[in-house]
């Protein structure tokens, strides 16, 4: 697109977020993420139509399945959520809670990126049932700030660029919490042990301990 | 970038053992067993596994925990989380090489979910049996690792499929003479964990003995190796954390200076976890100096028959053996 101004009319107005082609880049996120939120709403009402067609009587009907409410305790708040025996606790807080913080990276139970803490230890999100979590404190990195000010271990994050694209970072920051909650001056040898369930593909790890050691100091 | 939902499925949680062999036997293959559910849900997602129930046995707290046993030995639970195994006092007392190898077990996220019950019931990692090649595992009519990648896999015991062991748990419980507690149908049964686990020549599609009905409930360590000295060591190809190339685990008893019983158990040579006897046989009765390690451990693998990309293994179970010896305390 040409920034001169005699052109300036012919041309559509520049997108707010600076000079792409149209789709904007916003649009295509957004795009991707409508197009995600209903691929798994059609997935989620494709199984109440499957319960309903069930005709064996002793499978669990529609309403079993719809009135199927866990009462979660998600970051301090209880949250009433309706939840399928299958499903894993990422997939409620992403689409069902919108807590997009959690992110599914491999979603194999290796990369660590949807990394949570549930009763204050952190486990992989993407591969543990939502059931399994109730009547346990489910912490996101969501919940992490308070009254507005970002806990340490996100403030030395930034601080000390702990985040290079940042997928990783919330699982690595819940990794890195869960460490300092059991040891509050831990050594480098210790950060790396406690961060090695959370890959980062940039490769950035050194900040990342960095971040973990420097949050240490200031907690 | 949700890639797999699993399919639709009833999860049952079992209220007691009998609760969980009862449902287990009602639904037979339809139903699949969980606990720590790290590597089961990863068979789902898949669609590998399409279990229809989940018996899911968390909610047994009788399998949950670990104590001393009146005999000065540990039991330990099999739904006990491999956080809970590495912390435990009652194990770190007198069996640290149990802890020792749950410490090195992949990652903290999974030491806090994976049980150990689950580690040493896991199945096998070869690559071509978790992707879906129709190998004598998976009960087609050939190994595709043999003529392909084999690096990861056995250089012994095997018998058309060569995939390894992959527990770390299993060696350092079998180095203390562990025996497993199995309920099922017919009641409780025990057995060393040396008989408990079972090669490709004996049944080539499963990784162990027990039936699909039967629960694994305890591991108890006798106190015969209460004390010793013992050594624990993890060879894997990444720093931060892997399955094992090779592991090793050994307890030594001396008395007046030498070696009066031993017991060195290694995985990732054999398709179950392999006790090195030649090298056991070799050094006791003898003095541990560093000649007499390394002699000893110049024969642990006599029949092996590595591929031509696993060879490397042989070296490394010697070395393993040697520093196994001269580093146990």
């Amino acid at each position: 697109m040409s920034s001169d101004g005699t052109e300036a009319d012919s041309e559509p107005p520049a997108p707010e977020d600076g000079g792409f082609d149209s789709p904007s880049r916003r649009e295509v996120i957004k795009g991707a993420i409508g197009g995600t939120l209903i691929a798994a709403n059609a997935y989620l009402f494709q199984n109440i139509g499957e319960a309903s067609a069930d005709t064996d009587p002793e499978a669990p009907g529609v309403r079993e399945r719809v009135s199927n409410q866990l009462k979660l305790d998600v970051n301090g708040r209880t949250r009433f959520v309706s939840v399928e025996d299958q499903e894993r606790l990422a997939e409620t807080l992403r689409y069902k809670l919108g807590l997009t913080g959690t992110k599914f990276g491999c979603d194999r139970a290796m990369c660590g990126a949807c990394t949570v803490q549930v009763d204050g230890e952190p486990i992989y999100s993407c591969s543990y049932f939502t059931r399994d979590a109730v009547g346990q404190e489910i912490t996101t990195v969501e919940g992490l700030e308070e009254n507005g000010e970002l806990h340490p271990l996100q403030e030395s994050f930034i601080e000390n660029l702990g985040g290079q694209c940042a997928y990783c970072t919330p699982g690595m920051i819940m990794s890195g919490k869960s460490l300092l909650e059991e040891n509050s001056d831990p050594s480098r040898e210790e950060v790396k042990e406690a961060l090695s369930g959370n890959l980062c593909r940039c490769g950035n790890y050194e900040r990342e301990i960095e971040s973990v050691l420097s949050a240490a100091e200031n907690l | 970038m949700q890639q797999d939902m699993i399919p639709p499925l009833t999860h049952v949680d079992a209220t007691s053992v009998d609760d969980a062999v009862a449902t287990l036997q009602e639904h037979g293959t339809d139903a699949a067993t969980i606990a720590g559910n790290t590597d089961e849900i990863n068979w789902m997602k898949n669609r590998m596994r399409t279990p229809e129930v989940l018996v899911d046995l968390k909610g047994i707290d009788e399998m949950r925990g670990i104590e001393s046993t009146s005999d000065g030995g540990v039991r330990i639970g099999a739904l006990t989380t491999l956080s809970n195994v590495v912390d435990s006092d009652a194990v770190n007392a007198g069996f640290s090489v149990i802890a020792d190898a749950a410490g090195e077990i992949a990652t903290p996220q999974i030491r806090n979910q994976g049980t150990i019950g689950g580690n040493i019931t896991q199945d096998s990692r070869c690559w071509y049996y978790r992707n879906g090649f129709d190998c004598y595992r998976a009960g087609g009519n050939t190994c595709y690792a043999i003529t392909g990648e084999s690096r990861d896999h056995a250089v012994t015991d095997y018998s058309r499929c060569i995939t390894a062991h992959p527990s770390d748990g299993a060696v350092a419980l079998m180095a203390l003479e562990a025996e497993v507690v199995i309920e099922g149908p017919r009641g409780t049964r025990r057995e060393p964990l040396s008989d408990f686990f079972v090669g490709p020549e004996e049944n080539i599609t499963v990784m162990n003995d027990l039936a699909h009905e039967e629960i694994l409930t305890h591991i108890e360590v006798p106190s015969t190796w209460s004390g010793a000295s013992f050594y624990y060591e993890k060879v894997t190809d990444r720093e931060s954390w892997d399955f094992p190339i090779v592991n090793i685990a050994a307890a030594i008893q001396t008395s007046g200076g030498s070696v009066s019983d031993v017991r060195i158990v290694s995985n990732g040579l054999a398709p179950t976890p392999k006790r090195l006897r030649n090298a056991e046989s070799a050094i006791t009765g003898q003095q541990i100096t560093e000649s007499n390690a390394a002699s000893a451990a110049g024969t642990v693998l006599p029949n092996a028959a590595p591929q031509p990309d696993n060879r490397f293994k042989l070296g490394l179970a010697e070395n393993l053996t040697e520093r196994a010896l001269l580093g146990a305390e």
